[in-house]
């Protein structure tokens, strides 16, 4: 049997707000071996993780690696104990080099002085020895998400790990650099490293890993060895039920145009055009759908029709009224809802009560003020309506909403955003990170909304899942452009997405047909 | 997760109770240290000091009251991340202005004590609230730290008030820079004759209700909170962000000037000041204890008010320096500000609580 480089032995998990994130949870990695560690978003995965890489204090329970006890303080720890992470937000600096980058913090050189050529050649060196082709010259904000990857990898091994964390590696990745990945991660096991594959995609574990481990709701329901496992299996595990969910809907009937956008740009702040020359339209009563690789312009998108950010030129019309120079204000008085991927960020103030964060936009409606004044008595209503209506499990509407569960933050912000009214609703990466329940309720809600209220509704996520589910019409993003549109989603499978959103394929403009 | 809030609620009191506990205790050993007081006599004038005679617990109160208007000030700014400073330099520079109109101009002569007070307070605040939009503009328009340039413009607005008060009406015959004695139907009347205890503390309680609702329930109010609790989410939310930002700063600015002008026109018989007063600053340390929220700046400003009272007492019955009142607060502050402090303990009930809970919960789920 090969040796056992790490163990977690009965790791519990509590954080401040007393969520238990991981209840007495063992995990082993030997050797030469890749191992998956499974469960849906809030599973516990990256929490468990983030304790063995020193991100996060243990609660309870005993981390051994190479057989010793070790306590994790912190991510220089965990290397220096031989531990490494690539996170899925990858940790660079984009202004310096791949050299630069893998280097930062054990730079060659006498003194104060840095040996560029050295750390060059230690760069090109470990990328030979390890198969993980990078251009050590090359300034990381030019290198593709790919690249980007490998040096991720390689500021690991070159530090000499020997457990290497990968949290979803392939959420960012083509399905074409899955594979490439996948080639790398077989050449690094063989080498006798230990590596921890979290995901949720059955079909790359069962490709890729020798063990599994899944995790649900923070404990572990079941491990094994990939041979006695089947996708099936596994996700009963992981869900306790079938992963796919079917959202039974009629034929959508896209009547006026509500959102129309006409060559549309956007340049960065450092010269990237993001979104070039983009036209297309959603109409009252359908879900449009954006699928592309993250980093392909969709979230500027999203961010410029709801005027987060400023386009560089073209035209946007919503419910016929160019946007051109409105405020974010102005621009949802025209009857757009958003929810941004950040929800931390753009979705709420977390300090701030269930109260507060409802009715944030609602202040200056004439049936929530009493002049100057809130109309408390209205505002309360309306909150624990919608506490029931959308089953936000709080105890009090007073509440602060850092101390809810990542599903029920996020059904905070759509049942403030789902409850005015609009008729355009913009949403970037809904269901991200969040329970099954809370996922299935934001995905039907959206469908309902569109054939009950004949509301447009702009979708742009990176779980194919979903996005086939929803849509009633696809855009496949890649470069800032359309690259495909499909207007019969059923039809549409993982492939043949995978290639519009590589770039592989684009249709011609007769292919795509009307984009309005 | 109602018992989460209930211990995170109930943390943060102990916290701040603890933190007044210890600073006394501290003060309590330097004073029988340091001085010749035996503890008995430290413990009696440091903790009763201000109650033991009508005269000190006027003293107090003379404390109090602009405590409890530059407290709620700082409680707006505080709120929304900015440590826009200047009321510092308002409480000096407010007045001047008043007494110009009281001194300069035939307005108040005649009218009744009630009305001229009204006058004051408006007078003082409206330059409060001028005031308290330079740092803001420079803040919000160029950029430039609120914090260094209200320091900057302390100094500045002390010497300005001097010079003002030189050239408009200083009394002349008086050897100090002074203006002429308030006249008795322009002030604020002693309630206790003799005391610091005026008819102040009535606008102080008024002050309050004012900043509490404006706080908690109008709508500029709960904007200047989103906008502290996550600027960007409010700007996504449609918030004209820098305008509740002025705001904020105004609202500070204002209640700043009611401070100058209750400490002015309350404690004194002519303007005086001739250096800072620190009633500004110590309206940062209130509204910290008070946790930004103003109805809770009653129980903190009285809290600041009796240790510099204490403070006092003890300089005159033993013989310990002023500034040791400052070291206590800043002891205070230090118990109050540090979060993490007693975080552990928080954290083991907390996570007690909900392994308890999960136990039940299987508990329940077996039977």
């Amino acid at each position: 049997m090969a040796k056992q480089l790490l163990k977690m032995e009965g790791i519990t998990k509590i954080y401040d707000n007393g969520f238990m994130a991981n209840e007495d949870v063992t995990f082993e990695v030997a050797e030469g071996e890749i191992h998956a560690l499974i469960g849906e978003n809030g599973a516990g995965k990256t929490t468990l993780m983030k304790m063995l890489f020193g991100l996060e204090p243990v609660t309870h329970g005993k981390i051994y690696i190479d057989g010793e006890e070790a306590h994790i303080s912190n991510p220089l720890d965990a290397i220096a104990k031989g531990v490494g992470m690539v996170h899925q937000h990858f940790m660079q600096v984009p202004n310096l080099t791949v050299t630069e980058n893998i280097v930062l913090g054990m730079e060659p050189g006498a003194g104060q002085l840095f040996d560029t050529k050295k750390a060059v050649e230690m760069v090109s060196e470990a990328s030979k020895k390890f198969n993980l082709d990078v251009d050590p010259n090359a300034l990381i904000r030019d290198c593709s998400v790919g690249q980007r990857q490998k040096v991720e990898l390689l500021k690991s091994l070159i530090r000499g790990v020997k457990v290497l964390i990968l949290d979803e590696p392939t959420a960012v990745l083509t399905p074409q650099e899955t594979k490439q990945l996948f080639v790398q991660l077989k050449a690094l096991r063989d080498m006798g490293y230990g590596i921890i594959f979290i995901s949720h995609k059955l079909e790359e574990v069962m490709e890729l890993c020798s063990r599994v481990t899944v995790l649900r709701h923070g404990k572990v329901t079941g491990r094994g060895n990939i041979e006695d496992l089947d996708p099936v299996k596994m996700s009963n595990l992981m869900v306790g039920r079938d992963v796919i969910m079917k959202i039974d809907k009629e034929p959508a009937q896209p009547t006026e145009p509500v959102l129309q956008v006409r060559n549309l740009n956007y340049m960065d702040d450092i010269g990237r055009r993001l979104i070039k020359d983009l036209s297309f339209g959603i109409r009252a009563g359908e879900v449009l759908g954006i699928a592309g690789v993250e980093g392909n312009g969709q979230g500027e998108l999203t961010e410029i029709i709801t005027g987060l950010i400023t386009r560089t030129d073209g035209e946007i019309y919503i419910n016929g009224t160019e946007t051109n120079g409105m405020t974010i204000r102005q621009i949802r008085d025209l009857g757009v809802a958003h929810i941004s991927e950040d929800r931390m960020t753009y979705g709420i103030a977390a300090d701030l009560s269930v109260r507060d964060n409802m009715t944030a936009i609602y202040l200056d409606r004439a049936d929530f003020k009493h002049g100057p004044l809130m109309n408390i008595k209205k505002i309360n209503e309306f909150v624990d309506q919608g506490i029931k209506d959308f089953e936000i499990a709080c105890d009090f509407r007073n509440e602060p909403v850092r101390l809810l569960s990542g599903g029920n933050i996020q059904k905070v912000i759509v049942a403030r955003e789902f409850s005015f009214g609009a008729n355009l609703i913009v949403v970037n990466q809904p269901t991200r990170g969040i329970d099954v329940g809370t996922t299935d309720l934001i995905r039907r809600l959206l469908v309902k909304y569109t054939r009950e209220n004949n509301v447009a509704v702009l979708l742009v996520s990176s779980d194919l899942n979903e996005i086939l589910e929803v849509s009633d019409r696809l855009l496949v993003m890649h470069e800032g452009r359309v690259a495909a549109q499909f207007t019969d989603v059923s039809k549409v499978t993982d492939m043949q997405l995978g290639e519009y959103m590589l770039g592989v394929r684009t249709m011609t403009a007769e292919e795509m047909g009307d984009l309005q | 997760m109602r018992k989460v809030a209930r211990v995170e609620t109930a943390f943060e009191v102990f916290r701040i109770v603890v933190g007044i506990i210890l600073a006394y205790i501290i003060a309590i050993l330097i004073t029988i240290s340091v001085t010749d007081t035996s503890l008995q006599v430290a413990i009696r004038n440091f903790m009763f000091g201000p109650f033991t005679s009508k005269r000190r617990f006027g003293q107090l109160m003379g404390k109090y009251i602009p405590y409890l208007f530059s407290g709620c000030g700082m409680c707006f700014i505080y709120a929304c991340n900015r440590f826009n400073l200047i009321g510092e330099g308002i409480v000096n520079m407010s007045p001047i202005f008043a007494c110009m109109v009281m001194f300069g101009t035939p307005l108040m002569t005649n009218l009744p004590i009630v009305v001229n007070q009204i006058i004051m307070l408006a007078v003082c605040g409206i330059t409060g609230g001028l005031l308290a939009l330079v740092p803001a503009f420079a803040r919000e328009k160029l950029g430039a730290s609120e914090m260094v340039v209200s320091i900057v413009m302390n100094n500045l607005l002390l010497y300005l008030s001097q010079y003002f008060l030189k050239v408009s009406v200083a009394d002349r015959t008086m050897s100090q820079l002074a203006s002429p004695i308030h006249p008795a139907n322009m002030r604020f009347t002693r309630i206790w004759p003799n005391t610091n205890f005026t008819t102040a503390i009535f606008y102080g309680i008024l002050g309050v209700i004012l900043a509490s609702i404006i706080f908690f329930y109008s709508r500029e109010g709960q904007k200047i909170r989103l906008v502290g609790a996550n600027r960007t989410f409010a700007e996504c939310c449609g918030i004209n962000s820098t305008r509740s930002l002025y705001i904020a700063q105004i609202i500070g600015g204002v209640f700043a000037g009611w401070a100058g002008c209750v400490d002015t026109f309350g404690l004194y018989d002519r303007y005086l000041y001739i250096a800072l007063t620190n009633i500004g600053m110590d309206g940062l340390i209130v509204a910290v204890i008070a946790k930004k929220q103003p109805i809770f700046v009653p129980l903190s400003a009285f809290v600041m008010a009796m240790i510099r009272t204490a403070a006092v007492t003890l300089n005159t019955s033993a013989d310990l320096p002023i500034e040791f009142a400052t070291m206590m607060q800043a002891i205070l502050v230090l118990f109050v500000a540090a979060e993490n402090f007693m975080g552990g303990w928080k954290n083991k009930i907390i996570f007690g609580m909900t392994e308890k809970q999960k136990a039940a919960e299987k508990e329940g789920a077996a039977a």
